[in-house]
């Protein structure tokens, strides 16, 4: 079990990418949440990276639910990076929030058609 | 009647004002003030005196009577002449010749005689008097004793020799500098050991002297200094500099301000040490404190084992680490071995002593504890056995040590301790104890007729944690905190692979401070056939659930369950634990979770949460049933009975659980 590394940030013009990695569960959601609404302020678009992740509860993913709704409040786009088979990616579709939530397999943007 | 008008230029202004007080023609206002002028020539503590163009003395005031010793009567009428030495004569001639051009002669210092005798060392300003047509009639003279002054000036002449020959000779480099910082002197050290000469310095600003070579930087910085000093700060710094052969060679460097009586900074004197050997005797020595260290790092770790040879039914991990001080390094050890009856003898020890010599003497103990490890009936005579051995070989006056024999197949633990901290146990269920019934003095070298030893029974799948006092040791803390942060630790971390206790051990103590002691860890485990049931109970914090966590997980491990199994487990209990601690205690004290586990022969885990507060109906939110889409997703026949004694949740988890399939 590993402790959650603070999240590193990568922002540019208007872009913020947010790594996460190690453990996130209630016990450090309220933090995270804090850390992260600050560096996305005014963000246009927002990434927030999972494939480091080694454990995700549903305090976790209630706390992406805020995060995304907060974006579209804010007119900023959201998405969520967790490769198939992640610890992230597989709690996320038991309960069926890649509906609710835009998830990617990768960092690297979708091939449009 | 006429007198010279002040000029306003100070001493010179005071030295103009003279009275012809010989005028038959003044009225009465003329006269007034010739007697003010008068009184105020009396006052005076200069001699003033007025004579004619031929010296005739013609007025003699208070203070010339005083300085001179003639009373204005028996001198008056006489020639000035008679003041001055006959070697000086000459003098007065010139001196005459130049009032009659109409001269002022200003501060002119010379010699002249009193009338007992006696030399008086005079400063003179002598200016001519003329009538009301502007003709010179005479002369007015202003005499100061400067007796005084000249004395003062002689004796710092003696003290600035004194400095001079200090200046020069001094194994200091020194200069003086102007406020401006210009080089008015440097002394000869100076010059002689950078092979520049006085006029490649004197006169220029000090920074752009040729010491301070292309330096910008260091030009920059002695410019500060002078503005420093010159405001009166003194600096002090460590610069480069560069000799005349163009060799780079580092100075330490001071400047002070010389301040006067009044406090005003009236020169600057830099000095400065050549450092360059000092510097570099220094780096050599750090290089060889560092090669010193590495050397001992070496020693030490050739000495301890590098590995164990795998044992039936114990596993078995140890771990050095190094101090961060730089010459922390050698003196702490640890072993494992044979012994001849099929038993595990495992120690950790520590001799006092860093560097080299301790982790010599180091290998030596640890050498000589194995060799008589053999023949000893216990632990307790083991000990007594090596503090004979340390005492005639003198190998060590101090070391501490701890030494357990283990009985893989009983589960006997027999141990003692001479100056060490005592075994840790952790056992399966996660109980502390600690092995401390054979505690004993340090290995002095003087022998002890007693070495108490003690013996435990160990459940399968107890945990040992033999450590050096580096591991629990911080500076001002008592050494139970110490141990209590260890046994909550080894708790947390029982259940993962001994190689991984070692490390997390030593990351999860050692992160808090600089850590200058160095670390000896050894964790043995009496392996058993993995437990069916997994059973813990704990308070409602979350901190001890991120524990529980890592328990689960190496429980799972051991019963070979696979790793996306492992995930829906500990997922699907965490939910429900997380539950427990965020509903039950609503309102009330916190109680305790309790959860437990059982392999069924099939494959599946069977769990049971329970806590033992009062079920409260959760928000309908869709958002907080999350946590309980997430358990029912993961497991099968989830059931949740909330009754006033609490509320129990049951699931079991089957292999080929969802996170097998994407």
């Amino acid at each position: 079990m590993s402790d959650p590394a603070a999240p590193r940030i990568e922002s540019e013009h208007g872009n913020v990418v947010v790594h996460l990695s190690g453990d996130i569960d209630f016990s450090n959601t309220e933090t995270l949440e804090t850390e992260i609404s600050r560096a996305v302020l005014g963000a246009d678009s927002i990434v927030i990276d999972l494939e480091a992740i080694e454990f995700l509860d549903s305090s976790g993913l209630r706390l992406l639910k805020r995060l995304s709704a907060h974006a579209t409040e804010a007119d900023a786009s959201f998405v969520v990076v967790a490769p198939p088979n992640s610890v992230a990616r597989s709690v996320i579709e038991i309960v069926s929030l890649s509906q609710e939530l835009a998830v990617q397999d990768s960092l690297q943007p979708p091939n449009r058609p | 009647m006429g007198y010279v008008v002040p000029d306003g230029r100070g001493d010179a202004a005071r030295a103009r004002l003279s009275v012809s007080v010989t005028d038959p023609n003044g009225d009465f206002f003329e006269a007034e003030r010739v007697a003010h002028l008068a009184a105020v020539v009396d006052a005076s503590s200069d001699a003033i005196v007025s004579k004619t163009l031929t010296g005739t003395i013609t007025s003699w005031n208070a203070s010339a009577a005083r300085i001179f010793g003639y009373a204005a009567e028996e001198i008056i009428g006489q020639n000035i002449r008679v003041l001055i030495p006959e070697e000086r004569q000459a003098e007065e001639d010139e001196i005459l010749a130049r009032l009659r051009r109409g001269e002022l002669i200003e501060h002119y210092e010379t010699v002249r005689i009193a009338k007992d005798g006696r030399p008086v060392d005079v400063s003179l300003s002598i200016s001519p008097v003329r009538d009301r047509m502007g003709r010179i009639v005479g002369a007015s003279k202003i005499a100061r004793d400067i007796t005084t002054r000249r004395q003062a000036e002689e004796a710092l002449a003696a003290a600035n020799a004194k400095f001079e020959s200090v200046f020069n000779q001094s194994g200091i480099f020194a200069a003086i500098l102007d406020t401006n910082g210009a080089v008015r002197d440097i002394n000869a050290l100076a010059l002689e050991a950078s092979g520049y000469t006085r006029d490649d310095m004197v006169g220029r600003p000090y920074w752009e002297t040729p010491w301070w070579g292309d330096s910008e930087h260091a030009r920059a910085r002695v410019r500060r200094a002078v503005e420093r000093a010159s405001s009166g700060e003194s600096s002090a710094e460590t610069l480069p500099y560069v000799m005349a052969d163009g060799t780079e060679r580092l100075v330490e460097f001071r400047m002070h301000p010389i301040v006067d009586d009044a406090g005003v900074t009236r020169f600057l004197h830099p000095t400065g040490i050549d450092i360059t050997e000092r510097v570099a005797a220094e780096a050599a020595l750090k290089a060889l404190e560092a090669e010193e260290r590495e050397i001992a790092l070496g020693l030490q770790r050739a000495l301890l084992p590098a590995s164990f040879v795998d044992r039936p039914g114990i596993a078995l991990a140890a771990q050095y680490e190094a101090g961060s001080d730089v010459l922390e390094v050698g003196g702490d050890w640890f072993d494992a071995f044979d012994l001849p009856d099929g038993r595990l003898a495992v120690t950790v020890g520590d001799v006092v002593g860093h560097g080299l010599s301790a982790a010599a003497a180091m290998g030596q103990v640890r050498t000589a504890l194995a060799a008589l490890a053999d023949h000893a009936a216990g632990p307790g005579e083991v000990l007594m056995r090596l503090e004979g051995f340390l005492a005639r070989h003198e190998t060590t006056d101090f070391a501490t040590v701890c030494y357990a024999v283990i009985d893989p197949t009983t589960g006997v633990v027999e141990y003692a301790s001479a100056g060490h901290p005592p075994i840790l146990a952790v056992s399966a269920a996660g109980e502390i104890s600690w092995l401390d019934q054979a505690q004993s003095p340090p290995l002095s070298g003087a022998y002890s007729p007693d070495r108490p030893q003690g013996s435990t029974l160990l459940e399968p799948g107890t945990l040992l944690v033999l450590f050096s006092d580096g591991l629990v040791e911080r500076r001002k803390e008592p050494i139970d905190v110490g141990l209590r942060r260890l046994a909550d630790a080894a708790r947390a971390v029982a259940d993962l692979p001994v190689e991984d206790v070692c490390t997390e051990l030593i990351a999860r103590l050692g992160v808090d401070e600089a850590r200058s002691d160095d670390i000896a860890v050894l964790v043995v485990r009496l392996e058993a056939q993995p437990s069916a049931r997994f059973e813990r109970r704990f308070p409602a914090h979350s901190a001890q659930l991120r524990d529980l966590r890592t328990s689960m997980r190496g429980w799972l491990r051991a019963l070979g369950v696979g790793e996306p199994m492992q995930r829906s487990v500990l997922l699907a209990v965490w939910e429900a634990c997380a539950n427990a601690i965020e509903h039950a205690y609503v309102d009330m004290a916190p109680s305790d979770v309790r959860v437990e586990m059982q392999a069924a022969g099939n494959g599946e885990v069977l769990v049971e949460v329970r806590d033992f507060g009062r079920f409260r109906s959760m928000t309908s939110s869709a958002d907080r049933g999350r946590g309980t889409t997430i358990m029912r997703e993961l497991t099968t026949d989830f059931r949740r009975e909330s009754t006033s004694a609490g509320t129990v949740v049951r699931f079991r988890v089957e292999s080929g659980a969802p996170f097998e399939h994407e």
